[in-house]
């Protein structure tokens, strides 16, 4: 070609088409679509496949708290079980482990050699 | 033509709303489409990028700003989806957006839908030879034969570039027609 001037040229259309009745059905397509989309912005939370996930989390959650509570408890009451459990821990044995003036103390404190024990340890006999 | 300011406020209106689109899709449906094939050539990707902009139309209404025209509103989201939809399917093919572009432009005359001739293959050929910005003018201009005025909100360029950008483009495509 010498010489080509656009202007000059009658119009060249794109040369594009569409498959038959496209723009007819295109509408109801499109439609479809966004109802499609609206109804899955609600669905999210009705789905059971969410609310099973919600339940397993919830779950999953209570049983780790469980555990955590039953360690401390664990730990809080760990001396006293060993305590109960040493059935044959006597007061002899007790009394090595505390100094004379702590031993004074206790004695002081529940008046263990006081005469009202006297009294009942007699009465007893 | 339609009262503009009424047919937002149709739009914009809850329960006139699904009324108003329906209306927005049969009045711009074929512009828009050829809009957005110009950009994306192949009939099956104009039709996914005009179904999501669309989309993109309808869940955006409450965002539309009145100090634009709904007309250039829609085009620019046309436009944007359809440079995007290139980027994307380059960058997803490992190739720039002007080697996806250019397969494109090759696969065209075994595409069903195009029905060209040989002046109207060349002349695509050539456009596709053009920066991206003198490409959507040229197109705009040519085939779409939208204003000046129009394109510029559009595009956000101003008329004396968007003049500047068509004659280059002219001068360009007729020598590409010439040499080959």
């Amino acid at each position: 070609m010498e010489n080509f001037k656009i202007e000059d040229h009658s119009k060249i259309e794109t040369g594009f088409s569409t498959p038959e009745n496209y723009f007819e059905n295109l509408e109801s397509t499109i439609l479809q679509k966004i109802e499609n989309k609206q109804v899955k912005v609600v669905s999210i939370f009705l789905k059971p496949k969410y609310w099973i996930a919600a339940a397993a989390a919830i779950f999953v959650f209570g049983l780790f708290l469980n555990i955590f509570n039953y360690k401390s408890q664990e730990e809080n009451f760990a001396d006293e079980e060993f305590l109960t459990s040493q059935t044959d821990f006597s007061t002899e044995d007790l009394a090595e482990y505390l100094t004379e003036n702590e031993l004074k103390k206790l004695e002081e404190n529940y008046n263990v050699s006081g005469p009202e024990t006297t009294e009942v340890s007699t009465k007893n006999q | 033509m339609i009262d503009e300011a009424a047919f937002i406020d149709e739009l914009l209106n809850p329960k006139t709303q699904n009324v108003g689109f329906q209306k927005l899709l049969s009045l711009y449906k074929k512009p828009l489409y050829n809009h957005i094939r110009n950009i994306v050539l192949n009939h099956d990707d104009a039709n996914d990028v005009l179904q999501n902009t669309f989309i993109k139309v309808y869940q955006n209404l409450g965002n539309f700003k009145r100090e634009s025209k709904l007309f250039s509103w829609i085009y620019r989201i046309a436009t944007n989806e359809s440079i995007t939809f290139i980027n994307n399917r380059a960058k997803r093919n490992g190739q720039t957006s002007e080697v996806f572009q250019q397969k494109q432009i090759d696969n065209l005359q075994a595409d069903v839908y195009f029905e060209g001739d040989e002046i109207q293959l060349k002349l695509q050929k050539a456009i596709h030879q053009l920066p991206e910005k003198q490409q959507l003018v040229f197109k705009m201009k040519y085939f779409e034969e939208l204003k000046y005025e129009e394109i510029s909100k559009i595009l956000g360029t101003s008329v004396g570039a968007l003049k500047a950008s068509y004659f280059h483009a002219v001068k360009k495509i007729e020598e590409f027609v010439v040499k080959n």
